[in-house]
């Protein structure tokens, strides 16, 4: 075949360009150790790469969750054993409650389980961040607050623990898929730990049940037990002094307010009311002097001193616990230490449920971390450019250049020119 | 007996013949690097000889040389192939050096394509889940459907941008193609001229050789059929476009229209008024990567468009069917100003015999993030109203406090696995759901994979078909420098044979010179 000069140099620097051009790629692949720069390199490297980005793109956000999880149920796991240790002690105190004590002993341990109960409510509301733990899905409401009611059904004033979170379970999930509350729920609500749930009818004009924490509300009856007294608080620190007698006859404990209607040194009419000052019932006054005044229907007698500064108007307030008027060590020893026992099971169960829970978290928390490095190790082998072979090639690629360059200086530029004289 | 003088005829001839074939050589060296250049060579025939009587009768005297014709070496079969596979070339030069635009759009796979984007996104969402009632969580969520809506609208916008300039291009082009097309012309006159009236057929050999050069250039523009006819013009045909011929040329010019999905503008070619069908070369190659609906830039709008539909219509209706932390229900996520834009996706999703109301463009401007959520008043402020929940916190059977994520969770799995189970019922099509966007079987994530691998795979057979044009047009222009190149060494060895022929010549011309100097001035001087 004829050769002519222009198809030696067209054919040279085309050569040339595909050497360069290699050198060129290896030198884009070495820059950043990556084998694959655009979808057309190599389609289905770069389709794996994009799947198993988002594969570990899923992994670490589910591990994220999983140690907000872990952090989430070790705060909760300390602040029931808080609370086991209150219970301990408050079982100790209702135990030491026997008839051997006298009325001020009671009293005593009656405020001390004051302290105790307020100290567990506390724990309660225990926050990690900004958020209630035992609140439920209302993480941003105070679950607990002490309280005193009126129980619209019966009329008394009851002193309870009233719970404004709910009973649902904050799910933190930790594989794709929906919400799995059963498997993916991380808190303890506040039913759960200091339920069950005891609900009160609404007060009107409130349209909401009033739910209540059984377990709290019974140590709050116990404390009360303890506390039982007949101490009567009086307006007018000038007027007589009431004294209270008789059995009540309605059941928990009642507010009394006895109110002078008509006085002149002695009390001579006198009403009183059981709701708070709303409905005021006049008092059966008897023949003695003072006068022994009746609250009908309650059971309950009262009788004031005479002295020259009762007025009308003058109110006097005392509690009336049922039966008894000091605290009875039966009771506490038979449904008091009951109560304390069945507070502290369910709060036992609901620590063990936890701690099971808390474990399986463990494990995933471990499969996820094997689950890391094999999708990295998929990738590294996917995307990452295999650098001796890589500089290998470049190696030979600038040898091969380099001999181009020397061959091709050496043909193009001799021709029969060079030679005639 | 022939005449006293016809020896020194025979040999002048000689001299013009070598003298002229030398010339030939000088043109070839000179012209060795032009363009398109053809070697030149000299036919020399040795003239009609002149009868003699001699004594055993009648015998031929050679009279001279005589030359013929200077042709040009030149292999038309070449040419033709030449033509055909440039034109091929320069379509996949073009759609390669397109695609390749495409792939620096979305920019995968890398750290800052569209993947991560989507990726953070779901994991915003994720992180809602857990902890659905803080503020700053679902502040996170907010920027991050910002940056989906962002991403979308600027790949969208730099596509648009890329079709601006093939349209640009096809102009330049077109002007391109005219000009040689009238330059051809020019030369198709001046070659049939002195062809017809003084040197005859194929004698033009320069002017063809420029004609040659300009169709090769044409030949990459658009494919083209030459045929020559008998007074040796071009004529040129492309498709059924009669671009060249012996008298005109057919000017090419572009109309505007408006692409009715996207509202931009689409330059078409025409030739008199009439739209033209381009076939081959980089024209066709323009067009075809600006509107074709599976590997153009029209089809990856279109594919853009679809990933801006899912996120309107099917993300918008778990969203819609969640509560924020006002308990309300009914939002979206992604919500643009135009209120009957919304009325439209929320019901057309619903009843897919409405007529299309939203172009493929509006589908993608409507693709912003609520502008409720980015209120910042007390009284409503933005971020609560995410839909991070799924019951409200008065449902009388399950009500659920702000904490709970579960509609949050929900979103995140509707970006990663196909939509068909989450769906919520249609309301104006009860008990139906709603139909997903994406098909039975497709999530966004594999939807976004396979059109990135798509892209893959054309740009990399687009760059396989160049390189193997590469190949062949190199290969056909090295077997026609075969033909036509110049040869240094052959012309230099030419050059030798031509001046010792001039000098052989010359000498004979002094030699016959003294035998008549002999004759005429020597004879009958005798006894002088």
């Amino acid at each position: 075949m004829r050769i002519t000069n222009n198809m030696i140099v067209n054919s040279y620097l085309t050569s040339f360009n595909k050497s360069l051009e290699r050198q060129n790629k290896l030198q884009e692949q070495l820059t950043d150790g990556k084998i694959v720069h655009r979808p057309s390199d190599d389609p289905i490297r770069t389709v794996r790469s994009l799947k198993f980005n988002t594969d570990l793109a899923a992994n670490e956000q589910f591990t994220q969750n999983v140690q907000d999880a872990t952090s989430w149920m070790e705060t909760t796991d300390s602040a029931m054993s808080g609370l086991n240790s209150i219970m301990s002690r408050v079982k100790e105190l209702v135990v030491s409650a026997d008839g051997t004590k006298p009325v001020d002993a009671m009293k005593a341990i009656g405020q001390e389980l004051d302290g105790l109960i307020n100290a567990a409510i506390d724990i309660g509301n225990t926050q990690i961040g900004d958020r209630y733990i035992f609140s439920g899905q209302m993480d941003k409401t105070q679950p607990l607050t002490r309280k005193t009611i009126t129980d619209p059904l019966t009329n008394q004033s009851v002193e309870v623990v009233v719970y404004n979170g709910d009973d649902n379970k904050i799910s933190m999930p930790t594989k794709t898929g929906q919400v799995d509350p059963t498997q993916d729920s991380v808190n303890l609500s506040g039913i759960d730990a200091f339920g069950p749930e005891k609900d009160y009818d609404p007060i009107p004009p409130a349209t909401d049940k009033v739910k209540t924490l059984q377990s709290l509300n019974e140590l709050l009856r116990i404390k009360n037990e303890l506390l039982k007294t007949s101490a009567v608080s009086q307006s007018n620190s000038s007027g007589g002094a009431a004294t209270v007698g008789g059995t009540y006859t309605g059941t928990g404990y009642q507010d009394i307010t006895v109110r002078i209607t008509a006085a002149a040194g002695a009390v001579t009419a006198a009403d009183f009311s059981t709701d708070g000052g709303t409905t005021w019932t006049a008092a059966a006054a008897d023949a003695s002097v003072p006068p022994v005044f009746t609250l009908t229907g309650t059971g309950i007698t009262t009788q004031i001193a005479t002295t020259p500064g009762n007025a009308t108007g003058d109110t006097y307030g005392f509690h009336v616990p049922n039966t008894n008027l000091v605290p009875d060590p039966n009771w506490m020893s038979s449904v008091g230490l009951q109560y304390v026992a069945d507070a502290h099971d369910y709060m036992l169960q609901a620590q063990t449920e936890l701690g099971a829970r808390s474990s399986s978290y463990t494990m995933i928390a471990n499969m996820l971390d094997a689950n890391n490095v094999t999708i990295t190790d998929y990738l590294a082998v996917n995307e990452d450019l295999d650098i001796p072979k890589a500089i290998i090639d470049f190696k030979n690629s600038e040898a091969v250049y380099n001999a181009a360059l020397s061959v091709g200086s050496k043909i193009m530029p001799k021709s029969l020119v060079d030679f005639l004289n | 007996m022939s005449s006293a003088f016809g020896g020194l005829n025979t040999v002048v001839r000689g001299l013009m013949a070598q003298q002229i074939s030398l010339n030939t050589v000088g043109h070839n060296i000179s012209n060795a690097s032009t363009d398109g250049y053809s070697r030149q060579s000299v036919n020399l025939v040795s003239s009609l000889p002149e009868s003699l009587m001699g004594s055993n009768g009648q015998m031929q005297l050679g009279t001279g040389v005589d030359m013929q014709s200077i042709t040009r070496a030149r292999d038309t079969f070449m040419d033709l192939q030449m033509w055909k596979e440039n034109s091929t070339l320069g379509y996949g030069e073009t759609q390669q050096n397109l695609l390749s635009e495409v792939e620096g759009v979305f920019h995968e796979p890398s750290d800052t394509g569209v993947q991560t984007v989507l990726n953070q996104f779901w994991s915003s969402w994720q992180s809602l889940g857990t902890n659905a009632s803080d503020d700053s969580t679902r502040n996170l969520v907010l920027q991050r459907g910002v940056a989906v809506a962002n991403a979308v609208e600027q790949a969208a916008s730099q596509l648009k941008d890329t079709v601006t300039s093939i349209n640009t291009d096809l102009q330049l082009k077109l002007s391109n193609v005219n000009q040689i097309t009238s330059d051809i012309l020019s030369l198709n006159k001046m070659i049939s001229m002195s062809e017809t009236v003084s040197a005859g057929p194929g004698s033009a050999n320069d002017l063809r050789d420029q004609r040659d050069l300009l169709v090769d250039q044409l030949s990459k523009y658009i494919s083209v059929r030459v045929t020559e006819d008998s007074t040796g013009n071009y004529n040129i045909q492309s498709g059924s476009l009669n671009l060249v011929n012996s008298h005109s040329t057919t000017q090419l010019t572009t109309y505007s229209t408006k692409d009715p999905d996207y509202d931009y503008e689409v330059l078409n070619v025409e030739a008199n008024g009439k739209p033209v069908t381009l076939s081959g070369g980089e024209l066709e190659g323009l067009v075809d990567t600006r509107d074709d609906s599976n590997f153009g830039v029209k089809g990856y709008l279109d594919k853009l468009t679809t990933v801006s539909q899912f996120l309107l219509k099917d993300f918008n209706a778990i969203h819609r069917d969640g509560y924020g932390e006002d308990n309300i229900s009914g939002r979206n996520f992604f919500e643009g100003t135009d209120t009957a834009a919304r009325n439209f996706y929320e019901a057309q999703y619903s009843d897919p015999t409405n007529a299309a109301y939203m172009t493929k463009g509006d589908w993608l401007k409507a693709l912003e993030v609520n502008a409720a959520f980015f209120n910042q008043s007390s009284s409503t402020p933005g971020l609560q109203l995410i839909a991070a929940k799924t019951k409200s916190s008065t449902d009388p059977t399950t009500p659920q406090g702000n904490a709970s994520g579960d509609n949050a969770v929900k979103l995140a799995q509707a970006l990663k696995m196909n939509t068909a189970g989450l769906l919520p019922d249609d309301p104006a099509n009860p008990p139906n759901k709603y139909q997903p966007t994406l098909g039975a079987t497709a999530s966004l994530d594999s939807y976004y994979s396979a059109v990135i691998g798509a892209l893959g795979v054309q740009g990399q057979s687009a760059g396989r078909l160049v390189e193997n044009q590469k190949t062949l047009v190199a290969q056909i222009e090295s077997w026609r420098q075969s033909t036509s190149g110049v040869n240094m060494d052959e012309e230099m060895a030419n050059m030798i044979k031509f001046q010792k022929g001039y000098n052989a010549a010359a000498r004979v011309i002094t030699t016959m010179d003294e035998m008549l100097d002999k004759l005429i001035n020597s004879t009958g001087v005798v006894g002088r």
